[in-house]
């Protein structure tokens, strides 16, 4: 289910049958069984409920710094100090979304784990010292950066894609 | 050999570092990202009626299509 922020897909609610179980049996049949529903659709025994799983886009709110022990490391940082707000919001934006489409919707906070998927790049590629050792043949780039942005979904069929369909194009020498 | 290796890479990461150090490009860097996690639950019933979850093989046992041929082949 697709959750919305104005006109704009922020990212999508999906439903999981719930893996959670104090037998370890039980707990084993349960994942056995949503392996095969995931893989061929197939639900072996009827479920009572669903577990809702989310998965929601932050753009551009993530900054780097060097860490001040190791000067060759990088930690992530907060630039605008209010990212756990901005996710908290999107949260309840999608939690008022479930309560309007869903009668049965039992919400229950858990914490959310961050950058799931990250991408970054496209500062990188503008910067023109970058762009002349790019074009000198002095960096290649494997992978990310590139100037595509990161969308509410997984990028990498998208990104798998653009390269099948474009088999002319030489992305390594 | 490996100590030749490693000093190469140490280098290496030395001159990235630099160079994105240098040119202040650590702090135009932003990065985008997903964040997931579990919001609750709902009721199955209500996800297949609503046509969230297709449930072809439990919706016929529950039905007792398949129940039902079952137990006339057992009575047979």
């Amino acid at each position: 289910m697709p959750i919305y922020k104005h006109s704009d897909v922020l990212g999508f609610a999906e439903f999981r049958i719930p893996l959670k179980s104090k037998t370890k049996l039980i707990k084993f049949f349960n994942k056995l069984q949503a392996y095969v529903f995931n893989r061929v659709g197939f639900l072996l025994f009827k479920q009572n409920t669903l577990e809702v799983k989310f998965q929601l886009l932050t753009e551009d709110s993530i900054g780097v710094k060097s860490c001040s022990n190791l000067k060759e490391e990088l930690e992530f940082i907060d630039i605008n100090k209010s990212l756990d707000l901005t996710r908290k919001n999107i949260i309840n934006l999608a939690k008022n979304q479930l309560f309007n489409q869903f009668d049965s919707f039992y919400f229950q906070e858990y914490e959310y784990l961050p950058a799931h998927h990250t991408w970054v790049g496209q500062i990188l590629l503008q910067d023109i010292k970058i762009k002349n050792l790019l074009k000198n043949k002095k960096i290649f780039i494997c992978g990310s950066p590139s100037n595509k942005r990161l969308g509410p979904f997984h990028h990498s069929l998208e990104c798998s894609n653009s390269i099948k369909f474009n088999k002319n194009k030489k992305y390594f020498d | 050999m490996v100590k030749y290796k490693s000093k190469i890479e140490r280098n290496f990461k030395q001159q990235i570092f630099d160079l994105l150090t240098s040119n202040n490009l650590l702090d135009k860097i932003r990065i985008s990202d997903h964040f997931i996690g579990s919001l609750g639950t709902i009721s199955f019933n209500e996800a297949v009626r609503k046509d969230f979850i297709k449930n072809s093989f439990a919706n016929m046992i529950f039905q007792r299509k398949i129940l039902c041929q079952f137990i006339s082949i057992l009575m047979c």
